[in-house]
């Protein structure tokens, strides 16, 4: 007897004549069962490039819980689930959780538009009229980043779209979403740096933010998703078409990455359902880079099939109680000396 | 019978447990802390020799007269027992001593956060550093894991002087938050701490708990800090961030967090910063901020 045909018994999903014959049907589904539903209650928070954002407002339209923890009638309107405007690279929203926790403070503060106007560098276009002062950016900053921490903290759900490897850093480290002279400025923007991050960056990156996010929250699950919109420059010194498609085969490699190492986290192919050779043709709007919105409705229809359900699946969090302490001869003697602290308060007893 | 307490700011809860636990007992009580000078430790003297036990927090020797190894030498009988502290539930509170012995009072009495300070020593600014109150950062100074820590350390503690926490630590936890702050217990616990206490001494059989008796708490208008939401959800108590100044449990004398921070950090400034940096584990935060 002969070693048996291992791909005999696979299921018709795995053989791209099935996916062809779906394709032309008009029924293409290339969605693995996910290890969760989503709730009508469940609070979903979206971030990522510009795709996130039509996630999100498919998710508000289905009557599903789109957590949104700030909002502001000067910001422009947009389905952002707090006020950070596109985070396009897995370093900005590593930096933007960090930046949330308290536990990175880039020196990137204000920069000065050439209308004499104020802008945050991390969300330069979201409030168009800008602020009066640099106090103004980073007051309003403070409160966008309690805002984050918040929808952190209470979301059970995280689309995260990733969109671009090419960016731009400050002095500081930061990623910006745009060199401050795309939009023409010049005072108060420090020296920014063109960066494309590699394939091992990126998964670096999401590793570090998955141990970020579950640390904060541990029962948070990630839906990860690849941007189909194709980059609309390059800063390489080669065609736009050659960078973008290093860009989304990086970032589709380092989803795959993160996914295969959490287990909190699912990859939801829309990138490939718009961009593949099996995709319609009128996935693409007449620019051929703005994703359709048949397109967009084909792909979420997919989204609520297999992630969307009546009642909620996903597992409460349990409290896994911590391993029994080993104690240190220097924490029995710091306890020791607390139990010997006296209060110097007034008298406690009225008698 | 005539049993004297010389105890820290537990000492009334203790001997209000101990007229309880033991009718007919007569039980005077000190502060310590009310006792560092002669004068207060000459007045005291004659209570405690005059007591058939005098029960004692532990004197150090700079009470003098009143140190536990000279006090045992005059008094009919003297047993020691802990005050009680458990941080498992205020695993950021931290007093700060000054040069001179004593400890820095601000918003909240003698009680501070290692979070607020390391977030001003680090040159955070107020705001920023009320984005340190999260779970990510509790996590990574081990806030999580302090009850565990805590709940151990005090069970040793006791041991040690002959007194057996593991039945009393699940009865506590079952009532929830089971002390105001670091170092004010409930009184329940006070009564529950009482009643071991007075089996071991022999002056009370073997039995339960002393159910049915309940014991004034001086202690609750005591200044004190929330147990933290991130902390909460964990230990499945219900969060807050609202500071106690003491007193009256009212508007006037609650902050929020950012009420609380702004009047540490103008504590701070006021204050050398080397009497700062040395507080329990602010180095911690330190290099968490990096």
């Amino acid at each position: 007897m002969g070693t048996p045909h291992p791909y005999r018994r696979l299921p018709p999903q795995r053989f791209w004549r099935n996916a062809e014959r779906e394709a032309a049907a008009g029924e293409l589904d290339p969605v693995t069962s996910p290890p969760f539903r989503i709730g009508p209650g469940d609070a979903v928070a979206t971030a990522g490039s510009c795709f996130a954002q039509h996630i999100a407002a498919h998710l508000r339209a289905g009557g599903f819980n789109l957590l949104v923890t700030e909002t502001s009638a000067e910001a422009v309107e947009a389905p952002f689930s707090a006020l950070y405007g596109n985070i396009y690279t897995a370093r900005q929203m590593l930096q933007l959780v960090r930046r949330a926790l308290g536990l990175w403070r880039p020196k990137e503060n204000a920069w000065r538009r050439p209308d004499g106007r104020w802008v945050d560098p991390f969300r330069p276009q979201l409030f168009p009229a800008g602020f009066d002062s640099p106090q103004a950016v980073h007051e309003a900053r403070l409160a966008h980043l309690a805002a984050v921490a918040r929808l952190l903290t209470e979301a059970r759900v995280l689309v995260l779209t990733l969109g671009l490897t090419e960016a731009w850093l400050a002095p500081c480290g930061a990623a910006l979403p745009v060199p401050p002279g795309v939009l023409g400025i010049e005072e108060g923007a420090g020296e920014a740096r063109f960066h494309n991050f590699t394939f091992e960056e990126v998964a670096a990156d999401l590793a570090a933010l998955m141990e970020e996010l579950g640390e904060d929250n541990p029962g948070l699950r990630v839906i990860l998703t690849v941007s189909p919109v194709p980059l609309v420059a390059t800063y390489e010194a080669r065609h736009v078409l050659e960078s973008n498609t290093l860009s989304k085969a990086v970032l589709r490699a380092a989803a795959d990455r993160a996914a295969r190492d959490h287990a909190a986290i699912t990859y939801f192919p829309s990138f490939e359902m718009v961009t593949s050779h099996l995709a319609p043709s009128d996935a693409f709007a007449p620019d051929r880079r703005s994703v359709s919105e048949a397109m967009v409705g084909r792909v979420m229809a997919l989204f609520g099939r297999h992630f969307l359900a009546d009642a909620s699946g996903l597992a409460p969090v349990l409290n896994v109680p911590p391993p029994p302490p080993d104690i240190t001869p220097e924490q029995e003697a710091a306890y020791r000396a607390r139990t010997g602290i006296l209060c110097d308060e007034e008298r406690l007893d009225p008698e | 019978m005539k049993i004297s307490v010389l105890f820290s700011c537990q000492h009334a809860m203790l001997a209000h447990a101990l007229r309880a636990l033991l009718p007919g007992t007569e039980v005077p009580h000190f502060d310590l802390s009310e006792c560092r000078s002669l004068e207060a430790q000459a007045a005291v003297m004659p209570w405690l020799l005059d007591s058939d036990l005098v029960v004692t927090a532990g004197v150090p020797p700079e009470f003098g007269p009143l140190h536990d190894a000279a006090l045992a030498a005059q008094v009919r009988a003297l047993r020691a027992l802990p005050s009680l502290s458990f941080g498992g539930f205020h695993p950021d509170t931290i007093h700060i001593h000054t040069p001179d012995g004593g400890t820095l009072h601000g918003p909240t009495g003698q009680y501070h956060s290692r979070l607020v300070l390391g977030a001003y020593l680090a040159g955070m600014m107020e705001g920023e550093a009320e984005l340190l109150f999260n779970r990510r950062v509790f996590s990574r100074l081990g806030y999580l894991g302090a009850f565990a820590l805590e709940s151990e350390l005090m069970t040793r503690l006791y041991a040690s002087y002959g007194i057996d926490l593991s039945a009393a630590l699940p009865r506590w936890r079952a009532r929830g938050v089971f002390m105001h702050s670091v170092n004010h217990p409930k009184s329940h616990v006070i009564l529950d701490l009482a009643t071991l206490f007075c089996r071991h001494a022999g002056l009370l059989p073997d039995g339960g708990w002393a159910e049915g008796i309940s014991v004034e708490d001086n202690l609750v208008n005591q200044p004190d800090h929330p147990v933290f939401p991130p902390l909460a959800r964990e230990l499945g108590v219900e969060g807050s961030v609202e500071f106690h100044r003491g007193g009256e449990r009212c508007a006037a004398n609650t902050l929020d967090l950012r009420a609380f921070i702004a009047e540490e950090y103008a504590l701070f400034r006021a204050q050398p910063p080397e009497w700062l940096r040395g507080a329990d584990r602010v180095g911690d935060v330190l290099a968490l901020l990096g």
